[in-house]
């Protein structure tokens, strides 16, 4: 009994210091919005894998990754305040420029929830091509924040 | 002693000689271009055009996107180890742009590397690819770019370190590295590898970045290998199927990402690419972004030496 519960307790301190490892270490504030990025890849990734024929196609999974994204585009101006934990905060890959240019970086938040808006209602039509062109435009608006406020990577 | 002052002197006022002679004689003829292509019965296409600007990148170095620049009208700093570039102004503005430029002295910039007067271009400007560009094509986008508003915009110099900043130097550089001449098709292959590797080998220049390059900028692989020091100093992953980067990736995932920005793990493309994918690859058709899947997944890594 002991011995079991050592164990249980071992392996959760092996997980958690492997996602903490996965994130280069991170921890509050950049933990919790890398978690929120990897939670909207892991939506995108599901609408993503229909279109490539590895899944089958579902209209509803389109809908519940919409909702999923704009959950965390409501979330991106607390995720991001102007403190030191935020700004140099272990692990981190946001650049200085999300808080020279706050009001651009925030208009990409609200860019997104608006495309997250209109790939929900397309995929209620069930329309495939047309999903897959909001998707997309989804798709582009994440890059395009990630081109202008995110480290490149290494 | 004195004898060999003279001596060391005598040496180097030779050496002087040879250097100044070899620069002003030599140099130039060192290099020639091929024959100028004619343009006798070709009509440039402007939707095409339009198509192929995009595909060829000429937006993000000619347009000054982040400071909303005019379409073409020039672009933003490019940093380089030899010093900053800027791509001109390339609309159609008679004094600050290529106004007065015909389809062939559109053609010699592009796939020689020359200007209409005759002066080398430096291979920040890829025409080392856009050389492999056909004919049509060139015609195609000299076609729309006529239909751009022109803006009168001087260019900016670029502020080069010395000698790279000699541009006499370039017929050198041309004749130890350039190869001129359009793509050849290879008729092993099925006519959608040769579509993608026309246009990844030609105008949408993905080697440009996606390779390392030697101490005088030229590229040292052609399997797009990746670099640790690319464009602005970043460093770019190599995309053959062999390499880590697109290693696992289906023709699916590559023409996806391409059109999306979206990977196969769920990141999206940021950085320089985030642009391309933005600017240039989410417009192209299924058909060519799948083409290029097709030769990428085709290109190995480079064997061990």
């Amino acid at each position: 009994m002991k011995i079991k519960s050592v164990m249980i307790a071992a392996s959760v301190a092996v997980a958690t210091a492997a996602a903490a490892l996965a994130h280069g270490g991170a921890t509050g504030i950049v933990k919790q919005r890398m978690d929120g990025m990897m939670a909207m890849g892991k939506a995108l990734t599901a609408v993503g894998d229909m279109f490539k024929g590895k899944t089958t196609f579902d209209p509803q999974q389109v809908s519940n990754s919409a909702d999923i994204v704009r959950q965390h585009a409501a979330e991106m101006g607390k995720l991001f305040p102007d403190t030191k934990a935020s700004r140099k905060g272990k692990g981190t890959e946001a650049l200085p420029a999300i808080w020279q240019k706050m009001d651009e970086f925030l208009a990409l938040a609200d860019d997104l929830d608006a495309r997250a808006v209109d790939l929900k209602a397309v995929s209620q039509i069930g329309d495939k091509r047309k999903i897959r062109i909001e998707f997309a435009k989804l798709s582009k608006t994440c890059a395009s924040c990630h081109t202008d406020f995110r480290k490149p990577k290494k | 002693m004195r004898n060999w002052l003279k001596w060391a002197g005598v040496t180097g006022v030779a050496g002087a000689v040879l250097a100044v002679a070899g620069y002003t004689f030599i140099l130039p003829t060192i290099w020639t271009p091929l024959p100028n292509r004619s343009f006798n019965g070709i009509v440039g296409n402007v939707d095409s055009g339009n198509y192929l600007v995009r595909a060829a990148g000429c937006i993000a170095c000619h347009t000054d996107i982040r400071n909303k620049g005019a379409l073409f009208a020039g672009g933003p700093a490019l940093e380089t180890p030899f010093g900053t570039f800027f791509g001109p102004n390339i609309t159609p503005d008679a004094e600050t742009g290529i106004g007065k430029w015909s389809v062939e002295d559109f053609s010699a910039a592009l796939t020689a590397g020359l200007s209409p007067s005759g002066e080398h271009y430096f291979p920040a400007f890829p025409y080392t690819n856009y050389t492999q560009m056909t004919s049509q094509d060139i015609a195609d986008i000299k076609a729309y770019l006529e239909t751009v508003l022109p803006a009168s915009n001087p260019s900016r110099n670029n502020t080069l370190i010395w000698p790279f900043s000699d541009r006499n130097l370039m017929a050198g550089w041309k004749w130890l590295f350039f190869k001129q001449g359009e793509y050849q098709p290879d008729t092993v292959q099925t006519a959608e590898w040769n579509r993608g590797a026309y246009l990844v080998k030609g105008p949408t220049h993905c080697g440009a970045c996606h390779t390392e390059r030697n101490a005088f900028g030229a590229r040292i692989s052609k399997r797009l290998t990746g670099t640790s020091s690319g464009p602005n100093g970043h460093p770019v992953p190599g995309i053959n199927a062999g390499e880590n980067h697109i290693k696992g990736w289906t023709i699916e995932d590559i023409t996806f990402a391409l059109q999306t920005g979206l990977k196969p793990d769920g990141d999206v493309m940021g950085g320089a690419m985030g642009e391309v994918v933005e600017e240039g690859t989410s417009h192209m058709s299924d058909e060519d972004l799948r083409a290029i899947a097709v030769y990428l997944q085709s290109l190995d890594k480079e064997p061990a030496q």
